[in-house]
């Protein structure tokens, strides 16, 4: 059961994959271990820095902040999938007519060609 | 025993039907009605692990409703079935256990997530069972579309649950509106398929289009039911009502609407291998299917980057593990003929098959940690969220091994079926691997903004109330936590032990005619 197992090209043992996790977490447990115990706990030093601005409620890393590069980067690209991305169904609808119409063509053009 | 035990096929679907038509007449005891439909989910679990079982050990089974000999497909002096037929091989057992056993997980995290109308809602989610399992157990297509319109109306009610609210209402609408396009589509098709061959049971379409081949009205119908099921499945451009349904849904039924997207491939894969495998259209079939891969896979991934509703973010994230699915599947469809490429065609559609598997798990799980923050915190929105480990650390562990599964990284299950998949697809087309593989880097991006967003940052003051969610929901979380990982420790054992097999009774057109006719 805790044999070598394989899939594809890959190969791996479940017992050697467990164990190199269990090392790793000594490993962290460890490094964490040489922290300095006598830090201040609850003061500004433990909490996440944000350009000096003390983190509160609303001055915090929010979802819309992360990433914020590559969102700018791929604006244009997003603008336009958004737009697709309508919400009415009549779009929906549309998206399905246009499928089923190209895989017929599709499907009628190649058995022809191939008759 | 032996007795019984040959009607199981037809109990599992009949199971939860009785007990979706027995639950409201106990709407005033809220405990029975619980009690009840949780005990009609674990019978048909045992029933559908017991005929997976069965499948993979004695081959395909058949079962004749209403017939003296059920294991009788064909009535004296008939040359075709003529009763409802249900014809279960490998793939159909699969596909059965599959959501059996999502449909049980989501009954028990339900207990505590529902507060209300509990008879209406365990009356719908097992009716919803019955259709996903009449789907993928069905031996005949009018049945197909029969159990299709069960489990598309169950679904529509249970996206709909919330009635307070307008947008369940909205998206149940537009669930509405793309299932009753779809059926009519299916309809038609099948209706095409019987005026042609003179036949809806799906060997003896089968037979019938390896003696005959192929005719006008059979273009037709394939185009009608791929596009349909592939619409139903959320398979890119038509992927449109997934973040709808998905997001309003509730988290347990979102669930079981990962498994009945699934069953639609089933549907899918069932008549293009089946019924079509060995024409020369099924060709055309695949690179259409590879290609609706290839756009969700795509388009799932970066549309998830920009969500701010969490179980929209999920919803996107699914449409790209649905695209592996169609992609793996589809290369083994285009493989079908091409002698040279058969080992990768193969090879791709184990990945495929293990990852519906996969799929079903982790996206479960994903749903249900999402249902657990909005049960605690009353909101989905991203923005709104945060520091929320201290408080719910055990969702926050089960939606880390989520988002590691969906992103494909070891130790899941998902990182060996995307291997195979990335590995054979590569042989059939290189550039096809490489836009997967960025898919599945691409999902990682969503799952770290979620994962930040929801559990980590400073403590927000209105969360400091907020408890660990009750212990039924998390059991369910945990159970799909283990399965994802010992699927992802033991993956050549899963694999050759359920897969292979349904990927050989799919492959197998001869095999599956022989065994029903």
């Amino acid at each position: 059961m805790l044999g070598l197992d394989s899939i594809g090209a890959a190969a791996w043992n479940p017992a050697v994959m467990a164990l190199a996790f269990l090392v790793l977490l000594l490993l962290v447990l460890a490094l964490r271990a040489f922290g300095r115990g006598d830090f201040a706990k609850d003061k500004l030093k433990t909490q996440p820095f944000l350009s000096g601005n003390a983190p509160t409620e609303k001055n915090r890393v929010r979802a819309d902040n992360f990433f914020w590069g590559f969102f700018e980067a791929l604006r244009p690209y997003y603008r336009r999938a958004s737009n697709v991305h309508s919400g009415l169904l009549n779009d929906y609808i549309f998206w399905f007519a246009f499928c089923l119409a190209l895989l017929l063509i599709a499907l009628y053009a190649g058995v022809s060609l191939w008759a | 025993m032996i007795e019984l035990v040959q009607h199981f096929p037809a109990l599992a679907i009949g199971v939860p039907l009785a007990f979706a038509f027995l639950l409201p007449l106990l709407k005033k005891w809220r405990n029975s009605a619980v009690i009840a439909a949780l005990a009609a989910l674990a019978v048909t679990e045992f029933l559908a692990l017991f005929i997976l079982q069965d499948v993979l050990q004695n081959g395909i089974r058949i079962y004749s409703m209403g017939a003296v000999v059920p294991g009788l497909a064909t009535p004296e002096q008939m040359a075709v079935p003529v009763r409802i037929l249900l014809s279960i091989d490998a793939f159909s057992a699969f596909m059965g256990a599959v959501a059996a056993t999502i449909a049980l997980l989501a009954g028990i995290y339900s207990i505590h997530f529902i507060r209300e109308s509990h008879s209406k809602y365990f009356s719908l989610l097992l009716l919803m069972l019955a259709g996903a399992l009449g789907l993928v157990f069905t031996g005949d297509m009018f049945n197909m579309f029969v159990f299709f319109e069960v489990l598309s109306i169950s679904s529509i009610g249970l996206i709909a649950f919330w009635l307070h609210r307008a947008e369940p209402v909205e998206a149940g609408f537009k669930y509405l509106a793309i299932s009753a396009v779809a059926s009519i589509f299916v309809l038609f098709a099948v209706g095409l398929l019987y005026g042609q061959h003179g036949v809806l049971n799906i060997a003896g379409l089968s037979r019938s289009t390896l003696l005959y081949g192929f005719a006008f009205t059979d273009i037709i119908a394939l185009a009608l039911l791929v596009c349909a099921f592939s619409m139903k499945a959320g398979a890119a451009p038509m992927h449109y009502w997934v973040p709808d349904a998905y997001g309003e849904a509730p988290a347990a039924v979102t669930a079981m609407l990962a498994v009945a997207s699934l069953a639609s491939l089933y549907a899918l894969f069932r008549i293009a291998f089946t019924v079509f495998g060995a024409t020369p259209l099924i060709e055309l079939v695949a690179f259409a299917v590879i290609i609706f891969g290839v756009l969700s896979l795509f388009l799932g991934a970066t549309m998830s980057l920009v969500q701010k509703d969490l179980k929209r973010l999920i919803a996107y994230a699914g449409i790209s593990q649905t695209g592996f699915i169609l992609v793996a599947l589809g290369v083994g469809l285009a493989a079908i003929h091409n002698t040279p490429l058969q080992p990768f065609g193969a090879m791709a559609m184990e990945g495929g098959v293990f990852h519906v598997i996969n799929h079903a798990f982790y996206e479960a799980l994903l749903f249900l940690c999402a249902g657990a923050v909005f049960l605690r915190t009353g909101t989905k929105d991203l923005n709104e969220l945060g520091g929320l480990a201290r408080r719910m650390p055990f969702t926050a562990f089960f939606f880390l091994i989520g988002g590691i599964a969906i992103a494909g990284l070891p130790p899941s299950s998902a990182f060996a079926s995307k291997i195979l998949i990335y590995e054979s697809v590569y042989f059939f087309n290189p550039l096809i691997a490489v836009i997967a593989l960025v898919s599945s880097v691409l999902v990682v991006v969503p799952m770290v903004k979620a994962f930040c967003a929801i559990f980590l940052g400073p403590e927000i003051g209105k969360f400091k109330k907020v408890r660990e969610v009750p212990g039924a929901m998390l059991f369910t979380m945990l159970v799909l936590s283990a399965l994802v990982i010992i699927f992802g420790l033991f993956p050549g054992a899963i694999v050759e032990t359920i897969v292979s097999p349904a990927v050989n009774a799919l492959l197998s057109q001869s095999a599956y005619v022989g065994g029903v006719l």
